[in-house]
């Protein structure tokens, strides 16, 4: 039908087009070619004209069946236009050639381009009046190590994806157009296939600990995926309701498809991977303090090491030297990763099958931390009559986890540990890591060591848990274990009526009847050995968990559209049921094992203590969209939704919330300089509900807890406070928009201002502790969010055998804070260390708060009698902890990609960029006052010298680490013991705040395809094999010794602790299909 | 045309109605796991225990923190411990750990076990509720003065109430709390029984630790309302109703065997991380008096003698000499607080003594202070088995004697010494008195040279009750660890 009117509707021109090449006979010069499109297949008819001949002077042909034109070209001319419809017309230069070969490239790609929108309705692009934007699943391939949402990073305007840096598998955090509710969850809605998914979990570490189990995103396979759109605004996602507010992330998988031979293919890559940033440790002053060595002492305030010998801990002889390995060289391993998986993939005439299974198994760099993943799909889909059809699919994963990395504060954590370690121990002396008896070895006890190796205590077994905490890094990784293992299944079933087909109606109608599961069913286990240092009394804990979570999505959605004149329309009304139930039973103790030989498991151990935990909960949605088309000119859309939610009170759980956009394609309406090729406006407003996360907080509940003292029961009290009057809270956004294909289809621009943000937000938010709770549920709260997202691709070169294209995008968003609960003008996001991040009335969320440097009136550094910085404090006189030293929101976000390919080779490059924020580093405190990090040798020397020298003369020290600041009015260098220095700027927040801007090369691979259409005997349809590498280094970064991109936890942006180090991912991987 | 309007009309119709099935939210909803009501006794067992301050967090804050430093019984040798130096840090954990923190909150444990009391009519439970609710509230308000009292816990941001009128509504709680016990006690009500851990049940014991509460409380504001309060509620005391022997301690037990450490006795933690060195000032008085109780609050240092530490070593000294320098040359504290089974002391009978010493001499209660103070010292010497009446008989005798013409400064320097290691109430009885005289710690930060008068209110009062914090900060002339409390009033 369409290919017969594309031949009706150029046939005029083909008519002219022979005319004006009768009459244009008899000319100088002859040219011939040869028009394909981008699958090498010959245009017939295709129209070629000579540029700069217009009217009864043109000059121009149409290619005939084998889409070979000839054409004589006047002197002076030497460009050529080639157009056909439904391609982009494309201007070609033909210098002295007279043969030339042009690929149009479809204008359907972008044009006519169908995507899936909201509840997997699929639209034309054209007809929008908002921003999608879509990455496919080519692009993500090679994005194998990394969590497929991480491989978004740098691709989608407005997108800010931040890691938490927490070994494999671990989780993505997420942010689409910034933050705007402050205590719930800013994560956009994760749909696979239709199904929304459960992306709850991730790191759970607090300042004292924790892991990262990885959130859902990382249990999909990508292999799997097809195409990913990020649907950003509010009227984008308005028909997900309220799980649609902070945007939707929509996965579509693979499914049966028409291929050539077999169907079969297989993938199989292997990947190593390394830090990527190491801290630079200083390697040449020993441990103690005050420029003496010191056995046992905690910090690196040593002698400078230059060959003496000395008694170490381990009573042994040792010439102190500089230590020429870097200590995570000695610690930390290659990390290594496969991923094998194959996939069956056939379409019949009346249905198509899709079968894949993926296996990855990775090896961490941090010893016997090991993640298995299994992956399981098969999709079926079927045409069961000429009105019915029929999809399903069910994907399984299995994922098993041995120690994880722990993560901040733990003192399991070796990164906490290596920025203690000084210079003088070798990693080796801590091993073995126990004494004779069991005791842990470590660098600030004492012990003696005899021939065979072993280690005994030289006085008394430690104390327990002595301050600062401290662990032996191997005893950590050996003794104190954790395992986790997931099986999740996800999977719908879907049936598709069309019902126009069945009763011959005048209009179209379909009726779509879907279920969606998603059941996960988690096992977590840890403990720390009996005797482990940092636990009171020494004894042996356990946690373990065991919890399943269920939910089911049934939807039901009937959707009509008809033609009246120059109107399309189309309307769908659909109702949606969520049901979601889930079970936590967990247990711990921390009293000790029974038996001391005995295993690790729960019964072995003293007073276990176990909790239940049981939610439900349901959301009943009815909607309604509406869309009415003029002439492909102007679009309208309007949708309509109802949610019932079983978390609020009656008189609030059911909410109502309508959205508008619109489209006008400019390019069809009014006539446009040739550059233009289409230009599309659009606009859209939408509101949307939202019941929160759905917790339940109306009921004020007793609990009760057994045997806490003397075998007596506790009570216990909730610690929020329930609230009856919550009601829904609404997101607004606005925004509006402008796409261009400029150029002969060769510039694609998007641009588009956007400005959202929630009001009468459910804050949990923080009470005075004398209101008994530590929290309560509120209405209340307003963050403006705006910001301006550009995007554009630019096909460079585009020839038969070359071609180039560029692409990037661009975000500067700005956040503001309007509002907060009444009566407060801040209110804290993430704390560590005395450090917070906060929402403060005026400034953007995420302001960075804590301890500052004193300074004057021209904001130079006051310096007290000691030489040393003062500190700033409040009027009370005390240490002020609520100084704004930083900005964790960032301004800018870019991402910029290079495609280059010659014949079958390609080349990909990819820049990620964050720029404008900074970030608060603990790693770096830690470091600065044990004086471990190279930055804390200046002035060591200089200060041993003024010391010998103020011995004799009298006269204090003149050299050392020189103070820059105001001293009695003064202003100048001042000398002080370096240690002390450093001493006192560890209580100085503000001094360990870095501009957290970075550019990194996030990728680059190299593909070589084999042309298997030449080779002839060999069973292979496709065989490629590419190098590859993830996040490979930083163009540019500030912070010293740690990487600008981690964080701890998905709520603590801005601060740093002790965070695993950032990894670097190479490897190569072979493609091949039957 | 018209088919196209009416298929979707009534599939919204159809659909609507299934949307709207939410007979099952409530259910839905409803916990599982928690319960709406629950039999107060489980609550009050937990708000003892924690209230007890037993655990060693609660114990750092409070003690070790705090009052034992400012008081002078330790001193910190952790250079992260700057209150030795008199930095002054706000003091949030302390308020959080009485009033809303998860898992403790003895405060709001005990609001809830009042109103669940009063809910069943039960005067008994009721009584004894609101006994060790003057307790809490008494040490809540030492530490910080102007708290939320009488709307704590019913209001999302409640005011705070002038120390001035907590105390008087404190004294008469404990007069009606008596009077409601005494009036109710064979009416066939049932109490707390074995949940009820401080006292097992005992009503006489409950009575005499609430009239021994009054003496405490009266006598704190004596300096401020000696006439309004102190007299009034101290001539209505019946004398031989306060604590009249060591088994009346208000103590709680420590739980060797509890699944959690916030159960176990504090000090055998502090101990063993080697964090507090005794203070040279209580060194020198219990050498002063050639007192047996020496070699029970300290442990010898490694040298085998008993050397006190001058409280608040330079923090830059701390972290330079920690290991090598105060761990070996000072004591540590002594074995007998570290054991595992070792009480933990709310109110001790030597305090009670002591307590009935300052009255009987003020002439606020009938009796001899010679009498009293005498028995305070046997008292505390009898609580650590101190029983040789030769040892007893000469320290009596000895520079401790009795002696009229400094009486004052004698019982309240043998209270402060028999408090040890409640650092908390020395601070008070420091603060109040004058006495015993500290010294000055060898390094302070700048402009805090004297010993705190209180600590300073939490953070998060400030940050999310900013209304009231500010009518509390405006009434109290600041918030400082300078800003004196109401009753403290008179010593410099």
């Amino acid at each position: 039908m369409q290919a017969r009117s594309i031949i009706l509707r150029s046939l005029p021109i083909m008519l002219t087009l022979l005319f004006l090449v009768a009459a244009a006979m008899g000319q100088q010069r002859e040219i011939s070619g040869v028009v394909y499109n981008a699958s090498d297949q010959p245009l017939p008819g295709a129209s070629v004209v000579v540029k700069g001949t217009q009217g009864k002077g043109m000059i121009g042909t149409a290619t005939d069946v084998d889409g070979q034109f000839t054409l004589q070209v006047p002197a002076g001319k030497d460009t050529l236009v080639v157009s056909y419809t439904g391609y982009h017309k494309k201007v070609v230069p033909i210098g002295q050639k007279d043969q030339v070969r042009v690929v149009l490239q479809s204008a359907t790609s972008e044009l006519e381009e169908v995507v899936v929108t909201a509840m997997g309705i699929k639209r034309e692009e054209k007809a929008l009046g908002y921003s999608v934007q879509d990455v496919q699943g080519e692009e993500m391939e090679n994005a194998d190590k990394m969590s497929p949402l991480e491989g978004l990073s740098g691709k989608v305007a407005g997108l800010n994806v931040a890691s938490t840096g927490s070994g494999p598998g671990g989780s993505v955090n997420i942010l689409i157009r910034g933050m705007s509710s402050i205590t719930g969850s800013n994560e956009p809605l994760i749909v696979i296939d239709g199904v929304p998914i459960d992306n709850s979990g991730g790191a759970s570490g607090t300042a004292y600990g924790g892991f990262d189990y990885g959130n859902a995103a990382s249990n999909i396979n990508p292999q799997n995926i097809k195409s990913i759109s990020v649907l950003k605004g509010g009227a984008a996602s308005a028909l997900y309701g309220y799980r649609g507010s902070n945007g939707v992330i929509m996965i579509t998988t693979k499914q049966g498809s028409s291929q050539k031979g077999l169907g079969i293919r297989f993938n199989s890559s292997v990947s190593f991977s390394n830090p990527v940033v190491r801290p630079n440790f200083q390697s040449k002053y020993s441990q103690g303090s005050s420029g003496s060595f010191e056995p046992n002492s905690f910090r690196s305030w040593g002698t400078k090491m230059n060959g003496q010998t000395v008694t170490n801990f381990l009573d042994q002889k040792q010439q102190l030297t500089p230590r020429s390995t870097h200590p995570y060289e000695t610690f930390y391993n290659t990390g290594v990763s496969y991923d094998n998986s194959i996939s069956i993939n056939k379409r019949g005439k009346k249905n198509g099958i899709y079968f894949s299974a993926n296996w990855t198994k990775t090896q961490g760099i941090q010893p016997h931390n090991t993640l298995d993943k299994k992956n399981l799909t098969l999709r079926y889909d079927s045409e069961v009559s000429d009105f019915l059809t029929f999809d399903a699919k069910a994907n399984y994963i299995n994922q098993q986890a041995d120690n994880r990395p722990n993560l901040s504060g733990s003192p399991d954590n070796p990164v906490y540990l290596m920025a203690q370690l000084p210079p003088s121990v070798r990693l080796s002396q801590l091993q073995p890591y126990q004494t004779v008896d069991g005791y842990p070895v470590l660098w600030t006890s004492e012990y003696t060591k005899n021939e065979e190796g072993s280690v005994q205590w030289r006085n008394d077994p430690p104390a327990f848990a002595t301050s600062p905490l401290l662990q032996n890094p191997y005893w950590a990784v050996n003794l104190n274990n954790n395992h986790d293992t997931r099986h999740r299944l996800i999977g719908f079933g879907e049936m598709n009526l069309d019902v126009k087909e069945w009763f011959a109606l005048p209009f179209s109608l379909n009726v779509k009847g879907k279920v969606g599961i998603d059941y996960y069913n988690d096992t977590r286990e840890r403990f720390t050995a009996h005797r482990t240092y940092y636990k009171a009394d020494g004894k042996a804990t356990i946690n373990e968990s065991k919890s399943q979570v269920l939910e089911m999505n049934y939807d039901l959605q009937v959707t009509a559209s008809d033609r009246f004149g120059s109107f399309s329309t189309e309307a769908s009304v659909g109702a949606h049921l969520r049901h979601n139930q889930s079970r936590g039973i967990y247990t711990s103790s921390e009293s000790g094992l029974i038996n001391e030989d005995g295993p690790y498991v729960i019964q072995n151990f003293n007073n276990p203590i176990t909790n239940d935990g049981i939610s439900e909960r349901e959301v009943q949605s009815v909607y309604g969209l509406f869309n009415v088309g003029y002439n492909q000119m102007l679009y309208l859309d309007f949708t309509l939704r109802n949610d019932w939610s079983s978390n609020l009170s009656p008189d609030n759980w059911s909410y109502l919330y309508p959205s508008v956009s619109m489209s006008w394609l400019v390019h069809e309406t009014v006539s446009l300089p040739e550059a233009i090729d289409f230009l599309k406006v659009r606009g859209s407003w939408a509101e949307v509900g939202s019941s929160g996360d759905l917790s339940s907080f109306r009921y004020y509940q007793y609990g009760t807890n057994p045997s806490q003292y003397r075998g007596l029961p506790y009570g216990s009290i909730p610690s929020n406070r329930p609230n009856r009057s919550i009601h829904a809270e609404y997101t607004v956004s606005k925004e509006l928009g402008l796409k261009a294909i400029l150029l002969n289809d060769r510039l694609n621009l998007d641009f588009t201002y956007y400005q959202t943000g929630t009001r009468d937000q459910i804050l949990n938010s923080p009470l005075p502790p004398s209101s008994g709770f530590n929290r309560g549920y509120i209405n209340a709260g307003y963050i403006n969010n705006s910001g301006i997202e550009v995007s554009a691709n630019y096909r460079l070169i585009d020839q038969a055998n070359w071609n180039m294209s560029i692409g990037g995008n661009f975000t500067r968003q700005w956040s503001e804070v309007e509002e907060l609960a009444e009566g407060q003008d801040i209110q804290i996001i993430g704390e560590a260390a005395g450090v917070v991040t906060a929402a403060k009335m005026g400034r953007p969320v995420g302001m960075i708060m804590g301890t500052a440097f004193a300074r004057n009136d021209q904001g130079k550094k006051i310096i007290g009698d000691d030489n040393l910085p003062k500190i700033a404090t409040t009027q009370e006189g005390a240490l002020d902890y609520e100084r704004v030293i930083g900005n964790s929101f960032p301004k800018m976000l870019w991402g910029g990609s290079i495609s280059l390919s010659y014949k079958n080779l390609q080349l990909g490059l990819s820049l990620d960029s964050k720029l404008g924020h900074d970030m608060y580093s603990l790693t770096n405190r830690r470091g600065a006052e044990y004086g471990t990090f190279a930055y804390t040798t200046e002035g060591r020397d200089e200060w041993e010298r003024a010391k010998e020298i103020s011995e004799t003369t009298g006269v204090p020290p003149q050299d050392g680490y020189m103070v820059h600041g105001v001293k009695d009015g003064k202003e100048g260098d001042y000398p002080v013991d370096p240690q002390k220095y450093w001493d006192r700027v560890a209580r100085i927040h503000e001094a360990f705040v870095y501009d957290a801007s970075y550019i990194r090369l996030k990728n680059a691979s190299l593909t070589y395809r084999f042309d298997m259409s030449q080779a002839e005997n060999v069973p292979f349809q496709d065989l490629s094999v590419s190098v590859f590498g993830n996040n490979l280094f930083y163009i540019m970064r500030h912070t010293k010794n740690i990487s600008p991109r981690s964080s701890f936890g998905s709520r603590r942006t801005g601060i740093e602790m002790y965070a695993q180090p950032e990894l670097r991912n190479y490897g190569m991987k072979v493609r091949f299909s039957f | 045309m018209k088919p196209f309007y009416s298929i979707i009309l009534s599939a919204l119709v159809i659909l609507g109605a299934m949307g709207g099935c939410t007979e099952d939210f409530q259910q839905i909803d409803k916990p599982k796991t928690t319960a709406a009501d629950i039999d107060s006794k489980y609550l009050f067992t937990r708000s003892l225990v924690t209230g007890s301050g037993i655990s060693v967090g609660v114990w750092q804050y409070q003690h070790q923190l705090r009052g034992s430093v400012y008081a002078q019984h330790f001193t910190n040798i952790n250079s992260d411990f700057t209150t030795a130096n008199f930095e002054p840090l706000p003091g949030n954990t302390i308020w959080e750990w009485y009033y809303a923190r998860k898992y403790f909150a003895p405060l709001n444990l005990n609001h809830q076990v009042l109103k669940l009391a009063r809910g069943e009519d039960n005067p008994i439970k009721t009584g004894v509720a609101r006994i060790w609710n003057v307790y809490l509230y008494q040490i809540l308000t030492d530490q910080y003065g102007d708290i939320p009292y009488f709307n704590a816990f019913e209001k999302a941001k409640p005011a705070f109430d002038p120390q001035q009128e907590i105390y008087a509504d404190m004294l008469s709680e404990l007069d009606q709390a008596v009077e409601q016990i005494k009036d109710n006690r064979n009416k066939g009500y049932e109490g707390h029984g074995e949940a009820d851990v401080l006292y097992q049940g005992n009503l006489d014991q409950w009575i005499r630790f609430a009239n021994t509460l009054t003496m405490r409380l009266a006598l704190r504001v004596s300096n401020v309302a000696e006439q309004e309060l102190t007299i009034p509620h101290l001539e209505r005391l019946d004398v031989g109703q306060t604590m009249q022997s060591v088994d009346d301690a208000a103590r709680i037990l420590p739980d060797p065997n509890g699944p959690t450490y916030h159960v176990k006795n504090p000090l055998s933690y502090v101990s063993q991380w080697n964090e507090i060195r005794v203070s040279q000032t209580m060194m020198n008085f219990l050498k002063g008096y050639d007192d047996p109780r020496l070699e029970v609050y300290a442990n010898p240092n490694e040298a085998g003698e008993y050397v006190g530490l001058r409280n608040g070593q330079p923090t830059d000294s701390l972290s330079l000499r920690y290991n090598n320098h105060y761990v070996p040359d000072y004591c540590n504290i002594g074995s007998y607080f570290t054991g595992k089974e070792t009480p933990h002391q709310l109110l001790t009978y030597a305090e009670a003594c002591f307590l009935k010493a300052e009255a009987a001499y003020k002439g606020y209660i009938s009796g001899s202070a010679e009498d009293f103070y005498n028995q305070g010292i046997r008292a505390s010497f009898r609580q650590y088995g101190i029983t040789n009446t030769d040892t007893i008989e000469a320290y009596l005798q000895g520079s401790a004697s009795y002696d009229p013409a400094n009486a004052l400064k004698q019982i309240h320097r043998q209270r402060w010494i028999a408090l040890y290691p409640n650092g908390r109430e020395a601070w008070s009885l420091v603060r109040r008195t004058g006495h015993p005289q500290m010294m000055e710690p060898v390094y302070t930060f700048s402009g805090n040279q004297e010993m705190p008068r209180r600590v300073p209110y939490p953070t998060a009062e400030r940050r999310y009750n900013k209304k009231h914090y500010q009518q509390a900060v405006s009434r109290m002339g600041g918030d400082s660890q300078y800003t004196r409390v109401w009753w403290d009033t008179q010593n410099p």
